[in-house]
């Protein structure tokens, strides 16, 4: 024989065997693309794939567990740590744990896994119920990104509105800084020039304290004038018809008019002694000020006592009946009316309060355009304070994006942390006999915010998941795992 | 928050936390102690008479001439001997029964008769005989043909009866007595101190200002009234075992094994054991306080002798233990009732589980799925819940068998419906629980929310199935879970129909085959009642007290309801149910759990003697939850609670609602992988354990085994209860009840070599032995002369193993070289038990020879059942304590005997044997 020939034979003998091997490779809970993992040596031996022990080839799927890694058992239930390949043709490929096989459940769909009973091969039907819910995932996702676009777009425009109101902002802080500047020269410059002298400016300003009070007083008497007239000509008009008969208005507003009169006498002794007190103290002020008052500081404290005593003046004036709280823009010292340095300090004031409150302002716009909330960044804008309720039960769960997790009126937690798409609310109103109440809340994709469950696993932890469009992401389109809609190799 | 206010917050805090801590203290006041039970008074008082009067004479007289004897039968009157009353005739009876057994009866003839008054209270006349209610008549049979009167003289009448007349009655006429012998030694003696009493009727009009200050018309406690319309009634016994030194059993109280004196210092209990079910949350261990269920079975043991009696009665009962330095004596007494006991003389513990269970009932052959693990919480919240929990037990790879729902998953705590908003789909929640086999055990209680809106409440107050209160006409009406609730009353036997009839499918919505029940606050459970419980006086069906059914209102919840759930299944598949309740035969029909454990080291202590005492009793299929139903267990108690949960026949995890999650995965590593071993050892040896229930449903012997059970002539292990045995299997399991600790002496009771179940090192020689037991080990023995049978495969769920290979351990006797084991299995699921589908082998093992023998008393019937099973094989037999290189395999059947050898690998292990077991 030539050896050519021998060759051939040989070649032939061993794509023989080679197939022969094949054939008995058929073993239970192997893929195909593992089955060259399962082949004997020379001598009928085999080498566990995850331990160095070797055992007798026919040892393998023996129904007893000799490899340590379980590698020797892939089709039965004898090793605890093995692995049994469900080929689940016409869907989706799989393994599952040796100890679900011959355990009469159906794990695999196309009953693989189970030699007892017989399993129905659910495979074709599972591949249907998959591809729907494929589709109908993926034209959530797409729906849902939609929104999320949407609110993105929108959130951008109220971004560049927060963006111009932080500007706008910025730029008023600029300017009332600069203002605020320029007074406190004013005041500095007052203080160093001969106008400035603290005792000039006080008596000054007690002048006009006391000219408004006499104007006041002058006024009030011309009022007391008028009055007395009136009064006359009532009583005049009393006595004329005292004997004659009236009708009842008018017995009525005569009447009124004796016990208003009874009042008058009384008002007029009153007001005369604050006349008169107001005068003696305004005079000994104006005195004081101009003799004794040397140091500004000093003067500062007066004129504060001195505003208070004007205040109290005025109020006490008003309730007497004296005057009018309607007209006080005449007789109330205004901003305009106030002494020069008063006027400046109350625009210093001012511009302090407001400067505070526009950096308050700026550092809530700063807040908001910072890039800080993980993946939503883009949505923040937009979400914040958002509304989503349900009711589960007795309860009415209510969250606001970014701030409050509500169930009824009790607060489950305010917003401390996002990671991905779970929002963690924290530090809630505290449990009888517990913690402080938290939530975490879980957000999956979906077309609008939607609470779907509430669970208090234990004692005042919540989870609560919801869906929302704000966890869509283009990552989500699943591509189909079925081998006749895509090339998609064993391995999963 | 400022400085000030802080310091308020914490000052305020420590005051609570004093208040709690303080409460708990209080607590106890809740119940009453003998002193604050008018009757316990009463008969304690005669008792302390007794000790301390030498003048004292019992209350009863015999008349000589009323005592006869026919068929079986020894019939008499007693008389009361009070001054200036006449005729007060009381009526007995001693039984000599079938089973061996002694029964006395005591009645009064008026009452009997129905010559009473009781003004206008709808209250029956004749006093409340269990037996009768019970349905323990049918089981009742009197021996007319063994029993045989040796002497009847002035003095006394003996009788001998049982097998082979081994034992004798001597009925001493004065004063009246009697003795019960075995071989002519006395072993029991009823009336030996004279404590005999029976509270004879009087008309209320005669009471006076004496009784008042007993208790007898009417009582107060906790400033609720019991009107008591028929007056003072109750009854009393003192029974003293002969040569017993040690008395078991009258569960349920958290006390030692072996009962502890009741009137000493030294024990510290100065109070009775009681028997009177309540609701006791967070109880105190070490105690005789009640607890939630009622057996008045009692055992005397002595060197290779037991003895035991049966008091027959469900009312509140009181019982004083005293020792002297060879006997002990017990006083019994009952508030209501009539005055009843059995008596059995053994002589083994066998002999007396059997003459006693076959009376009240042999424990239920379980479902296999039982048996497994449950995972239970306060509350699993919603179908979410319930899948999250279902499959994160698969990706962690533990198995478990039924999930359970406690109250919360019903439409505002009405039973028989579901939270619609939490669980909308429960048939869709089963299907899937029965994709990975496994199972839901939900929550049903007998209190029913007053609504008229709600089915269950609708049809129940229509038909009237409600118990009254003391007017007998008005629904009794108290707070319960639901609010404002009604009580079903289960003595009246058209309302037990009707609750078992709302298990059905078609009933309970939404109920499937793989749910079960869970029957709670069944004592019953009455919040702000006496006691937490029901009023003494409210009234059931027929005219009766509650005083009188009280300890059996449970019984007849659950009897009730496992009628109902066979019929739901028509009458193929096993109930499950589990009861907090429960009295003497409510073994037969439920499982039962301890009740509101602490988690703390003190209550995990208590729960074991607690189990074993409810074994012993008759009420073997028990446990605690694991780990303690309040708190937050750390992880070194957690897991000691799983290591001694898998070896409590009834194993469940619960938690309050107020806990952490304690899923057994939640304490991370080490711990999850410690738990899923000792979960795995549970699973492993479920053929041991169903072998073992069903020894226990055949025999009546407990499932766990004290020491003094497993060596009945060793003294030293008479009061051992932190160490136990499992059935006949040969385990024998020490638990670690102590923190920080990583070893234990467990006992040794003979001279057998012990083999330690991880590794099969020997411990030899009488006494105690120091063992490991690192954290997640729980020692585990293996006595020689055991063939332990085990599935090494883990599934799912229990029910998934019936078709799997199994393993034999075979721990050879270093005295006489040999082996036996037993192996007892069925469908796990159905009653075709009942009709011989089943397989019973025995396996022995000498001299090299593995004998595989059929013991099936009917292999016939049998047969449909084997066919199927022939794939059932042998994957491994591991020989420990001796060296063969092969044995040889002989399988008896039914066609004779096949043989064959086996080779034996180097580590002991023969591998595929190639042993069918069919």
């Amino acid at each position: 024989m030539h050896l050519k020939s021998r060759n051939f034979l040989a070649a032939l003998f061993g794509s023989l065997l080679f197939s022969f091997v094949n054939a008995k490779l058929s073993i239970r809970g192997i893929s195909e693309s593992e089955l060259h993992l399962y082949k004997p040596t020379a001598n009928g031996q085999w080498k566990c794939l995850g331990s160095d022990k070797t055992i007798g080839f026919e040892q393998i799927n023996d129904d007893y567990c000799d490899c340590p890694d379980g590698s020797d058992e892939p089709g039965t239930s004898a090793c605890s740590n093995g692995k049994f390949f469900c080929k689940n043709d016409g869907y989706i490929s799989k393994y599952i744990p040796s100890n679900w096989v011959d355990d009469t459940k159906c794990d695999c769909c196309d009953g693989s896994d189970e030699s007892l009973i017989k399993c129905e091969n659910t495979c074709k039907k599972e591949a249907e119920v998959y591809k729907q819910s494929l589709t109908k995932h993926n034209q959530l996702v797409n729906d849902g990104l939609k929104i999320r676009d949407d609110w993105i777009a929108q959130s951008a425009v109220m971004k560049k509105e927060t963006k111009r109101k932080y500007d706008s902002v910025s730029v008023k802080i600029t300017e009332i800084e600069k203002l605020k500047k320029e007074l406190e020269n004013t005041v500095q410059t007052l203080k160093q020039s001969p106008e400035s002298d603290s005792r000039f400016v006080l008596s000054t300003d007690l002048e006009e304290i006391k000219n408004d009070l006499f104007n006041l007083l002058d006024e009030r008497n011309e009022y007391n004038e008028r009055l007395s007239a009136l009064e006359n000509l009532l009583d005049e008009i009393s006595l004329q018809y005292e004997t004659d008969n009236f009708d009842g208005t008018l017995k009525e507003a005569l009447d009124s008019w004796e016990d208003l009169k009874s009042q008058n006498i009384k008002r007029k002794v009153s007001s005369e002694k604050i006349h008169n007190d107001l005068e003696s103290s305004l005079t000994h002020l104006s005195r004081i000020a101009k003799e004794e008052a040397t140091y500004f500081s000093f003067f500062k404290k007066i004129e504060k006592d001195l505003t208070e005593i004007y205040w109290n003046v005025k109020r006490s004036l008003i309730d007497f009946g004296i005057l009018s709280p309607s007209i006080p823009a005449t007789l109330l010292k205004t901003a305009e009316g106030g002494s020069y340095l008063e006027r400046i300090h109350s625009d210093l004031d001012a511009a302090e309060d407001e400067l505070e409150n526009l950096h308050k302002e700026q550092a809530t716009l700063l807040e908001d355009l910072q890039e800080h909330h993980n993946g939503w960044d883009n949505l923040y804008r937009f979400m914040k304070g958002m509304k989503t309720e349900l009711k589960v039960g007795d309860y009415l769960y209510k969250i606001l994006f970014f701030e409050n997790v509500y169930q009824d009126s009790i607060n489950l937690g305010s917003f401390s942390e996002q990671s991905g798409n779970t929002l963690k609310y924290l530090n809630g109103q505290s449990c009888w006999n517990g913690p402080d109440r938290s939530a975490t809340v879980v957000v999956d994709c979906g077309t609008e915010n939607e609470i779907v469950s509430v669970l208090e696993a234990q004692k005042c932890e919540y989870t609560i998941k919801m869906k929302s469009p704000a966890a869509c992401s283009p990552s989500q389109f699943q591509t189909s795992l079925l081998k006749d809609d895509n090339d998609v190799p064993d391995e999963l | 928050m400022n400085l000030v206010s802080f310091k308020w917050i914490i000052q305020w805090a420590i005051i609570g936390l004093l208040v709690i801590g303080h409460s708990e203290a209080a607590f106890r006041h809740s119940f009453r102690t003998s002193a604050q039970d008018g009757f316990a008074k009463r008969n304690r008082q005669l008792a302390t008479e007794q000790k301390y009067n030498p003048n004292y004479k019992g209350q009863f007289q015999l008349d000589t001439s009323s005592i006869t004897f026919s068929d079986g039968v020894v019939s008499g009157i007693l008389k009361k001997q009070i001054p200036e009353k006449v005729d007060l005739l009381f009526p007995f009876t001693v039984s000599f029964l079938q089973d061996g057994s002694t029964r006395f009866q005591l009645d009064e003839k008026r009452r009997l008769e129905g010559d009473v008054d009781y003004d206008d209270a709808k209250v029956r006349m004749d006093r409340f005989d269990v037996a009768q209610y019970h349905d323990l008549g049918s089981r009742i049979n009197v021996d007319t043909e063994r029993p045989e009167v040796k002497i009847h003289n002035k003095k006394l009448l003996k009788v001998d009866y049982g097998n082979d007349q081994r034992f004798s009655m001597i009925l001493h006429f004065q004063p009246f007595m009697i003795e019960f012998l075995r071989d002519d030694t006395v072993e029991i003696v009823l009336n030996q101190r004279q404590l005999l009493n029976m509270e004879h009727y009087r008309p209320r009009a005669e009471r006076t200002r004496e009784d008042e200050s007993l208790g007898m018309w009417e009582e107060k406690f906790d400033n609720i009234l019991d009107s008591k319309p028929r007056g003072p009634e109750s009854l009393g016994l003192d029974i003293s075992f002969i040569g017993y030194k040690h008395v078991y059993g009258i569960p349920e109280h958290t006390s030692s094994l072996s009962l502890k004196e009741t009137n000493n210092s030294e024990t510290g209990y100065t109070d009775p054991y009681r028997l009177y079910n309540v609701d006791i949350f967070e109880y105190e261990v070490d105690s005789p306080m009640s607890q939630y269920g009622a057996i008045p079975f009692m055992q005397a043991h002595k060197v290779n002798s037991d003895v035991g009696i049966f008091w027959s009665n469900a009312a509140a009962t009181w019982i004083d233990i005293e020792k002297d330095s060879s006997s002990t004596s017990t006083h019994w007494y009952s508030e209501s009732g009539k005055l009843d006991v059995f008596i059995y003389l053994g002589p083994t513990a066998l002999d007396l589980y059997e003459a006693y269970s076959g009376l009240t009932g042999r424990t239920q052959l379980p479902p296999l799925f039982s048996i497994g693990y449950h995972q239970c919480r306060w509350n699993y919240f919603s179908e979410e819940d319930v899948q999250n929990v279902d499959n994160t037990f698969n990706e962690v790879d533990m198995p478990y068998d039924a999930i359970w729902l406690d109250i919360d998953y019903t439409s505002g705590r009405r039973y028989f419906t579901w939270d619609e908003a939490t669980f909308p789909h429960p048939q869709e929640t089963l299907k899937k629980l029965d994709s990975n086999g496994r199972k839901m055990v939900v929550i049903l209680d007998p209190h029913i929310k007053n609504d008229p809106n709600y089915f269950v409440s609708k049809e129940l107050l229509e038909n009237g199935f409600t118990v009254k209160d003391s007017s007998g006409v008005e629904n009794y009406n108290a707070e319960c879970w639901p609010g404002d609730s009604v009580w079903v009353d289960f003595f009246n036997m058209e309302g037990q129909e009707w609750w078992g009839s709302l298990y059905s499918y078609d009933k309970f919505k939404g109920s499937d085959k793989n749910l079960f029940i869970w029957n709670d606050m069944n004592e019953p459970s009455v919040f702000k009642g006496p006691e937490t419980s029901m009023h003494r006086d409210a009234i059931h069906h027929g005219g009766w007290e509650h005083r009188d059914i009280h300890n059996l209102y449970g019984h007849e919840c659950i009897n009730s309801t496992y009628r109902g759930m066979v019929k739901r299944d028509n009458g193929v598949l096993r109930p499950f149910i589990l009861t907090r309740s429960f009295f003497a035969g409510t073994n037969a029909l439920a499982a039962s759990w301890i009740g509101d454990t602490l988690g703390t080291w003190e209550h995990f202590r208590g729960s074991l003697a607690t189990v074993l005492t409810n074994g012993v009793a008759g009420m073997p299929f028990s446990g605690a939850d694991v780990a303690g139903f309040f708190g937050n267990p750390d992880p070194e108690l957690f897991v000691r609670w799983y290591e001694l949960g898998i070896f409590y026949p009834f194993f469940r995890a619960h938690a309050h609602i107020d806990t952490k999650r304690r899923e057994p995965w939640l304490y991370g590593e080490p711990y999850t992988s410690m738990i899923r071993n000792l979960l795995g050892i549970r699973y492993r040896l479920l053929p041991t354990w169903y072998t073992t229930f069903h020894t226990t449903h055949m025999t009546g012997l407990p499932i766990l085994r004290p020491q003094f059970l497993a060596h009945p002539a060793d003294e030293i292990g008479f009061d051992i209860d932190n160490q136990f045995y499992l059935g006949d299997s040969g385990l024998l399991i020490k638990p670690i009840l102590e923190p920080s600790i990583d070893k234990t002496a467990v006992y040794i009771a003979d001279d057998e070599t012990y083999y330690d179940f991880y590794d099969f090192n020997e411990i030899n020689g009488k006494g105690h032995h120091v063992v490991p037991a690192p954290l997640g080990k729980i020692p585990i023995l293996l006595r020689g002369g055991n063939i332990l049978v085990t599935r090494e495969r883990i599934r799912r769920a229990s029910e998934l193993t019936i078709n799997d290979p199994f393993t034999l351990y075979i721990a050879v006797s270093s005295k006489t070289g040999s082996a036996t084991g037993d192996l007892y299995m069925d469908d796990g699921t159905s009653f075709d038990y009942t009709k011989g589908a089943y397989i019973s082998r025995k396996i022995t093992f000498k001299d090299g020879v593995l004998d595989v023998l059929d013991t099936h008393p009917h292999p016939q019937s049998g047969i449909r059942y084997a066919e199927s099973m022939k794939h059932l094989k042998v994957e491994r037999i591991i020989l420990i304590g001796v060296n063969q290189q092969k044995i040889k395999i002989r399988k008896h059947g039914i066609s004779g005997v096949s043989s064959w050898d086996v080779k034996v690998d180097t580590d002991g292990v023969i591998k595929k044997p190639d042993l069918y077991l069919v």
